[in-house]
């Protein structure tokens, strides 16, 4: 048992000193692996950047009632006092017309265009805060009180949170498919990197067999050469992805701020970093696995 | 009961070709045998058998009482660790030191790092090399390489020493040297075969002799 370990710990660092002496071979192979899994990695930062953003948005679902220009206040306080007592509702905050107007009004831009109107086009307009975050519960609602005859339209305004979700939920999946695609290409690099190192190792496989090594023993060092390629690959790409994002991150502030709002890119936390790199340590090992059970067999002392 | 045994053993290679055939003897514990012939003869087809390289094509091989030609791929490792092979060709790994290459056979057991440096310092002194341990083997003479692979064969302490031919590229100042180390050996109660096509050295020890002839046991 203290045998079996000590050996795992002989052959990591025979592993390492492999790859520390050809660093040029190990260096393009990590770089292969590292760019391969940049990819899938930024667009999944990229995707949870922005459901994270859409979470922000559609945290607080809102329904905007627009009354029919006709309707009267009698009516708008009956119907805010139904909805007030409606299950689901939180708040429901009335805007007026000429409220609405007025704030119109304080936009240059939109002041010019509203003066040359003879009357005012708003309608009346409820907010209605909802409870739960429920978006059948909101859509039934929503329908319920379009059905009322003085209301012209109802607004659900998680819609397009909704709609972003959905997409963010299609890009999920393709990253996946991408990333899965991108684990068996670099399967392979693992196994060609261990099947030229077990080429070149032919001699000393040979003698170790002679002198009584068993397979697992011979394969051990493969295994973890494939693993750190693995491993150094995805930190290749962490390191990748981190520079980008910072070239990134500047630019995206200023872009945010020249829409008068502060946007900042959120990171994943450190469970998620080891949670990649065993991922790639992992594909790297599988591919020296697979390597090394079709190659070591091959060889046998004559 | 011999610790070494061969019944009836027969070796055809895939072609057709007969390297051994009816081959029948027994060595028994402690003893020193050469096994002779000329080139061709299948001392090295019979020597390979007895590690598992090549399996029997018919007959037994028994080591210390295991039937070496039934044994599974997994078991072969552990009847290797009780043998001490010395190959025709070296097979020394010149990318790294002579202490290195003695180490190796007790890195395949699992040794413990300190006792296999104080075992493999043991083999490189009785062969001579210990004060060597540094250097790269490719700078050793060829009477010295071939000691080197004695300490690899011996650093695991084998019950059985398996030499072939190994005096054939050696002067014959460095062929007796070698033959000198494997009779130390035998002193100290290893059995040691050795495959020699040279029979002016075998003259010079009063060891049993096997003589093969055209892949059978002459008499």
């Amino acid at each position: 048992m203290i045998g079996w370990a000590r050996h795992h710990v002989q052959s990591c660092a025979a592993a390492l000193r492999r790859l520390a002496r050809a660093p040029l071979a190990v260096g393009f192979n990590v770089l292969t692996v590292g760019i391969a899994l940049a990819l899938p990695l930024g667009g999944y930062l990229a995707l949870e950047n922005l459901a994270r953003l859409a979470a922000g948005a559609g945290a607080k679902p809102q329904l905007s009632v627009y009354f029919a220009r006709d309707t009267g206040p009698p009516d708008v306080d009956r119907v805010r006092a139904g909805l007030e007592a409606a299950a689901g509702v939180r708040a429901v905050r009335f805007i007026g017309r000429d409220e609405a107007l007025r704030k119109m009004q304080q936009d240059a831009g939109l002041a010019e265009i509203l003066a040359a109107l003879k009357s005012n086009p708003l309608p009346d307009v409820l907010v209605i805060d909802l409870a739960a975050e429920d978006p059948a519960a909101a859509e039934a609602l929503a329908t319920r009180i379009q059905a009322l005859p003085e209301v012209e339209r109802v607004q659900f305004d998680a819609q397009w949170a909704r709609r972003l979700d959905a997409a963010l939920r299609v890009g999920r999946l393709a990253l996946t498919l991408l990333a899965g695609l991108l684990a068996i290409g670099l399967v392979t690099v693992s196994f060609n990197a261990v099947r030229l190192q077990i080429v070149t190792q032919r001699d000393e496989i040979e003698l170790a067999k002679l002198v009584g090594a068993t397979d697992a023993f011979v394969r051990r060092p493969f295994l973890y050469q494939g693993a750190a390629i693995g491993v150094l690959g995805g930190i290749a790409a962490a390191a990748i992805v981190l520079g980008a994002w910072l070239l990134l991150e500047r630019e995206l502030a200023r872009l945010a701020a020249a829409y008068g709002t502060s946007f900042r890119l959120h990171g994943l936390p450190p469970s998620e970093w080891a949670a990649i790199l065993a991922f790639s340590g992992i594909i790297g090992w599988s591919g020296a696995y697979a390597s090394a059970s079709k190659y070591l067999h091959a060889i046998r002392p004559r | 009961m011999p610790i070494i045994s061969c019944s009836r053993v027969t070796k055809r290679y895939p072609g057709g070709f007969e390297a051994l055939r009816d081959v029948s003897f027994g060595i028994e514990p402690g003893e020193m045998v050469f096994l002779t012939g000329h080139s061709g003869a299948g001392k090295t087809s019979l020597l390979k058998l007895l590690p598992a390289i090549e399996r029997a094509t018919a007959g037994t091989v028994l080591i210390n009482g295991q039937n070496v030609g039934a044994l599974r791929a997994r078991a072969v490792p552990f009847l290797r660790r009780t043998l001490g092979l010395v190959f025709q060709e070296q097979r020394l790994l010149y990318d790294r030191s002579v202490f290195e290459n003695v180490m190796l056979p007790l890195l395949v057991t699992g040794h413990a790092t300190r006792d296999a440096a104080r075992r493999a310092r043991a083999a490189l002194d009785k062969v001579g090399l210990l004060a060597r341990e540094r250097t790269n083997p490719i700078t050793l003479s060829g009477g010295e390489q071939q000691r080197l692979c004695v300490a690899r064969a011996v650093v695991n302490r084998p019950s059985i020493l398996i030499a072939d031919e190994p005096t054939a590229s050696l002067d014959a100042a460095s062929a007796v040297e070698i033959l000198e180390i494997f009779g130390a050996f035998n002193q100290v109660g290893v059995t040691v075969l050795i495959a020699t096509h040279d029979q002016s050295l075998v003259a010079r020890f009063a060891s049993r002799v096997l003589r093969l002839d055209h892949g059978r046991l002459a008499a």
